[in-house]
């Protein structure tokens, strides 16, 4: 018999809430996290936005000499992973821990420690001035490195880095862990801490943000006409998946059952998606036969929705093309519109908020949707949350790179 | 107090400012944060030094004192007494 994956724990680190229940009042209220940069002078910046997390303080959660080690994008995932395991009842069972795997997306790794160094080096060439321990700052799999220090967990140790859809592929893989092979237990999510000067300068440089300074929480808006790109967001999500029954035999609370994943690339340009939405639809279609169902089986759409005119009309087209005639009738919502979009974080946050959607037959309206772009005409839940009886739900990631990864979660 | 308590309360303070530097958080304002060093500190035990941070106090040492401390006498160093003594034998020897 197949090895079937639970959901047991949710931590999230959000810009509109840190800690599972905050994040789920928050992304149902509509409740923005988007706000004026406050991490560094942005007067020569077009951009002045983005969606900080806030409310934290990384010695709430580790030893301030692990703090002072490592980068925000660190801090942040070992801040989710701790909520997580508190929420999985797991700290206190070592032996759980010690042969767990931990599998966690970031597309950029310790960019601000990066920058720091590269300018205290290249200023005036002197490399004397690179410390020693940079290179483990800087490191992607800094985070889960740290994260098994800190817990003694010694299976499978990886960092998935492939853009925005880091955080479904690490999950994704972490599902196909326990499915196929012998680890009960997975540590998996997305963190990322992109709010730095050069992050924020070259996306700016690419066109793809936003520049609504004037009114932040209203700058991310999916799917409306009047969108003009996204906001960087921070933040990170630690799932612990579990093989079923050894999650049923410690009795830990299931928010849901992983039951479908789809990857793949669309080899098709190294930013831009294919506007046909083709390679996305084939990443859809894998996940549902993966699941073993039907489109029409699929109650909500936890859209990637990243308020680029691009992403937008080609996911829309994709969902129309996986899903045929049922396209028009499963809600599709996107959480950037009110958290931006948070990169390696982001699949991780989104499949958070679908686990917390089933648990509270709640979706999460897309917010700031105001003027329907005519070419994107699905139901996005415009503006309010809506309630509804949920049984299954995907979440959609895409990543530079053509690459796209679907998760599908249903309650047990 | 003595010429030589006072030689030795000067490379205190150097130091101490020098690991202040580089033990510090980065972006970090709040001064509780910072770490508390005294001639009883520990950088080990009190302070969570590694082997790296070894070699970027080292890197420091060298560049502020004018000095060639050895990395193998330092790794067995741990306390800020022991350190001083070292970095004031080093100038001597110099």
């Amino acid at each position: 018999m197949k090895r079937r994956v639970v959901v047991t724990g949710l931590g999230v680190v959000a810009p509109n809430g840190v800690g599972k229940d905050e994040f789920a009042k928050a992304i149902f209220s509509g409740c923005s996290g988007v706000d004026s940069i406050t991490r560094f002078d942005t007067s020569k910046y077009s951009v002045k936005i983005a969606a900080e997390v806030k409310n934290f303080d990384p010695v709430d959660y580790m030893p301030i000499a692990v703090m002072r080690k490592t980068d925000r994008f660190a801090q942040l995932g070992i801040a989710a992973t701790k909520l997580a395991l508190e929420d999985a009842g797991i700290p206190e069972k070592p032996d759980i821990l010690s042969k767990a795997g931990v599998i966690i997306g970031s597309g950029l790794g310790g960019q601000n420690f990066h920058e720091e160094t590269i300018i205290a080096v290249l200023k005036n060439n002197e490399p004397r001035k690179a410390a020693a321990s940079a290179v483990p700052r800087i490191m992607p799999n800094a985070v889960s490195g740290h994260i098994a220090i800190l817990y003694n967990i010694k299976g499978p140790n990886l960092v998935i880095s492939t853009a925005c859809s880091s955080g479904a592929q690490a999950i994704g893989a972490s599902y196909e862990k326990i499915k196929n092979d012998s680890l009960d237990t997975v540590i998996t999510g997305g963190v990322e801490a992109p709010i730095t000067e050069v992050t924020i300068a070259a996306y700016q440089s690419m066109m793809v943000l936003t520049t609504r300074n004037g009114s932040p929480s209203q700058a991310s808006r999916p799917f409306d006409a009047t969108r003009d790109g996204f906001v960087v967001g921070e933040g990170a999500a630690i799932l612990v998946l579990e093989e079923l029954e050894h999650a049923e035999s410690r009795g830990a609370i299931i928010y849901a059952e992983v039951i479908g994943f789809g990857s793949n690339c669309g080899a098709y340009h190294m930013v831009s998606p294919n506007p046909k939405g083709e390679d996305a639809a084939l990443a859809m279609n894998a996940a549902m036969e993966m699941a073993g169902i039907q489109p029409e089986d699929v109650d909500y759409i936890n859209a990637h929705g990243t308020s680029t005119k691009w992403n937008d009309l080609a996911e829309t087209n994709a969902i129309k093309l996986a899903f045929g005639s049922s396209a028009r009738k499963v809600p599709v919502s996107s959480i950037k519109s009110m958290i931006g979009h948070t990169f390696g974080a982001a699949g991780a946050i989104e499949a958070a908020a679908s686990c917390l959607s089933l648990r509270d037959g709640t979706i999460p309206p897309t917010t700031n949707l105001l003027h329907p772009d005519p070419e994107c005409d699905l139901d996005y839940v415009p503006n309010e949350a809506r309630s509804q009886k949920l049984k299954v739900v995907m979440s959609n990631s895409f990543g530079f790179g053509s690459n796209n990864a679907v998760l599908i979660f249903r309650r047990m | 107090m003595t010429s030589e308590d006072q030689r030795r309360e000067k490379v205190f303070k150097e130091l101490k400012s020098l690991l202040t530097d580089i033990l510090k958080i980065m972006r970090e304002k709040d001064i509780s944060k910072r770490p508390e060093i005294t001639w009883d500190t520990d950088l080990e035990k009190d302070l969570g030094v590694d082997s790296l941070e070894t070699l970027d106090i080292l890197n420091a040492i060298e560049d502020r004192f004018n000095v060639d401390p050895q990395i193998h006498e330092a790794n067995s160093m741990r306390g800020v007494r022991e350190v001083v003594d070292y970095i004031i034998e080093l100038q001597d020897q110099h």
